[in-house]
């Protein structure tokens, strides 16, 4: 009974995630139009408004627990679906670099790994973000150092944009 | 009773003429370079069922054929995944290496899981040798599954290079080898699925798997070259982030 449960489990996320790659197809963008039309306008300086520290020192003080917690699930639901907007943006920059490297000429090409190695940099981040953001959601008054393994990582990706490129060309 | 044999026939048919046409594309692209093994397994089904075609049922020569061809099927059809992986993987020396680890453990895990399917089931039925190449194809299935589930998700969350070939061929048989196990499954365990409908439900999955290959194999893709990056904001978005998880391991 229990392999059957892992069977169905198994299969039931395959073709979820198949489903899910059909259905969002790599075509997102092909032209400075396309990404004009799809990207997701968001201010940074509000995301950044909406995660400092000091701003939830100062509701702490100003709100009565009840409504800090209520107050705070919501800001930090706002922030997880800007984040995720901004992950859009990402995928179609990648997707745009790849389109970019086609030309083959070196400084674009230049340019346009390093902004996939942002874009991945970002994911990855976004990656180490996202669990934090939940437990802070979930538990606003009670933190956990989930970032403080990641951190190892980020210092390790950091060195992505200075890592010699294999000269490999994407299949488009 | 017609109509079942039709819808068989027409089952069996439909992905050869698929796969007739994939296997031509991708001669004529030179594709065969750089996907041999997703080719090699065109070919190999494409060649069995022809031959399957003009053979006498059943027949031992019959049998022979079908299970040889299904049981070298299987190992492309893991092959092909390793391949789509090389594809897939970023040109980032580090980015590699992790997500190389992540990949041999995710294929560890399946691996386990597999043997422990294995070794749990005992044949209980009077055609044990029919028990067994089951199971072994169920376990095969299996692993299969988990390597493009691991592999789907963890491409999909870094948005990696995914292109339309590889794209295609991992979410071609990612919904084959789901029904397929699916199939497997209900009809060896639950016994919800009765012979007839088994028969029927393996050929469709699979029809369907042929119908999104060539789906993005037949049409030309041709990509235009963009001339300038377009402008954006990622690097302070990246920096927002990092602020945000450095507080974290600071304040922690």
């Amino acid at each position: 009974m229990a392999s059957t449960l892992l069977i169905l489990a198994v299969a039931a996320s395959a073709l979820g995630l198949a489903w899910s790659l059909l259905r969002k197809g790599p075509f997102d963008v092909r032209t400075d139009r396309d990404w004009e039309e799809k990207k997701n306008d968001i201010d940074v300086q509000i995301v950044r408004a909406l995660l400092d520290p000091n701003e939830e020192r100062y509701l702490r003080r100003s709100l009565s627990p009840r409504q800090f917690k209520i107050f705070y699930r919501r800001r930090i639901r706002l922030t997880l679906r800007m984040l995720r907007l901004v992950d859009e943006n990402a995928g179609m920059l990648i997707r745009m670099g790849q389109l970019a490297r086609l030309k083959h000429d070196a400084e674009l090409t230049r340019q346009a790994d390093e902004l996939i190695a942002t874009a991945i940099q970002f994911r990855w981040n976004l990656f180490l973000a996202r669990p934090c953001l939940y437990v802070q959601g979930l538990m606003p008054s009670w933190g956990l150092s989930l970032a403080a393994l990641g951190v190892r990582y980020r210092h390790l990706l950091d060195s992505l944009a200075c890592v010699q490129q294999c000269g490999c060309q994407p299949l488009v | 009773m017609i109509f079942s044999h039709l819808l068989t026939q027409i089952l069996w048919v439909v992905p050869l003429v698929f796969q007739l046409a994939i296997a031509a594309v991708m001669l004529r692209r030179r594709l065969t370079k750089i996907f041999p093994v997703f080719f090699s397994y065109t070919v190999l089904v494409l060649s069995r069922d022809i031959v399957l075609l003009f053979l006498p049922y059943p027949k031992s020569l019959y049998s022979l054929v079908y299970w040889c061809g299904e049981a070298l099927a299987v190992l492309l059809g893991l092959g092909v995944i390793f391949e789509t992986l090389r594809h897939l993987l970023p040109p980032y020396r580090f980015l590699r290496i992790v997500l190389k680890s992540v990949w041999i453990l995710g294929a560890l895990a399946a691996v386990t899981a597999m043997l422990m399917l294995v070794f749990s089931n005992g044949g209980t039925g009077e055609d044990r040798v029919l028990e067994a190449i089951i199971l072994l194809e169920r376990a095969a299935r299996f692993l299969q599954v988990c390597l493009l589930v691991v592999m789907i998700t963890l491409m999909s969350r870094l948005g990696l290079t995914w292109h339309q070939y590889s794209l295609g061929i991992v979410a071609g048989f990612g919904v084959y080898s789901a029904l397929d196990l699916l199939a497997l499954d209900f009809r060896a365990h639950l016994h919800f699925v009765s012979d007839n409908a088994f028969v029927l439900i393996r050929p469709a999955a699979y029809n369907l798997a042929a119908v999104i290959w060539a789906a993005y194999f037949l049409p030309s893709w041709s990509s235009i070259p963009l001339e300038r990056l377009p402008k954006n904001d990622l690097r302070e978005w990246n920096q927002a982030v990092t602020d945000y998880v450095d507080q974290w391991h600071r304040h922690y």
